[in-house]
């Protein structure tokens, strides 16, 4: 194929076709309003079933699993009420 | 997203680090949303930005073998003439012919006013040419 126009718009149609990178494909729209947390808009974004118009964008799972894990590395979690409760140990009690 | 970004990156590894930093700017920006008309084409122009970055950051595209679709032998040289473009003229061809957006959508996807938009896609799709021929 010499053309250069019909070798192009071959390979955007190729393009439009390629699979989902890998791992569960799942539907994708921005859903967001200021005040969600962050969390709440990556899983929005990686979880919500409603369509989007005109099209339905796609997601690899494995992004949004990056992604999560990158907030929960700049953003450690806090210790658990349980902790509270565990015993001291014993240099404390002196 | 990650359509989009392959189109303009030409790879898949570079399309998955597109979509994934887009996520997280779209995360990151996420108060701007609400006042945003169309969202859609405000996650567009995230993951043209970040296809960008992208392809700043590493000049050419991967190995063929990375490819996220099957290569022939007219992929293999569509990526390899693209890969010699500038990443601006990639991503309006791009816009053009793989979202097929109007001027006034892809003057505000890319920040450039809409006047040029017309002599820049000519610039883009001479270069193309040029590149094809080339190859």
């Amino acid at each position: 194929m010499r053309d250069p126009d019909l070798a192009l718009a071959s390979w955007y149609e190729r393009c439009a076709r390629a699979p989902a990178p890998s791992g569960l494909e799942v539907p994708c729209r921005v859903d967001a309003r200021p005040g969600l947390s962050a969390i709440a808009v990556g899983l929005a974004l990686a979880f919500a079933t409603a369509a989007w118009t005109p099209a339905v964008d796609l997601v690899d799972a494995r992004t949004t699993a990056r992604y999560l894990a990158v907030r929960q590395w700049n953003e450690p979690a806090p210790l658990p009420p349980w902790s509270a409760i565990l015993p001291r140990r014993p240099e404390a009690r002196v | 997203m990650f359509r989009l970004a392959l189109a303009i990156v030409g790879a898949a590894d570079l399309a998955e680090d597109a979509a994934q930093d887009a996520l997280v700017r779209a995360a990151r920006n996420r108060h701007k949303l609400g006042g945003v008309d169309d969202p859609h084409a405000w996650l567009r122009r995230v993951v043209v930005r970040c296809s960008l970055t992208v392809l700043g950051e590493r000049s050419r595209v991967a190995d063929v073998s990375e490819a996220a679709v099957a290569p022939c032998e007219t992929d293999v040289a569509v990526r390899d003439a693209l890969s010699r473009l500038k990443p601006r003229d990639r991503a309006l061809l791009a816009l053009v012919h793989f979202e097929g957006l109007g001027y006034a959508e892809i003057a505000d996807v890319l920040g450039i006013p809409i006047g040029t938009v017309g002599s820049r896609l000519h610039a883009a799709r001479e270069a193309f040419r040029k590149e094809w021929g080339d190859a």
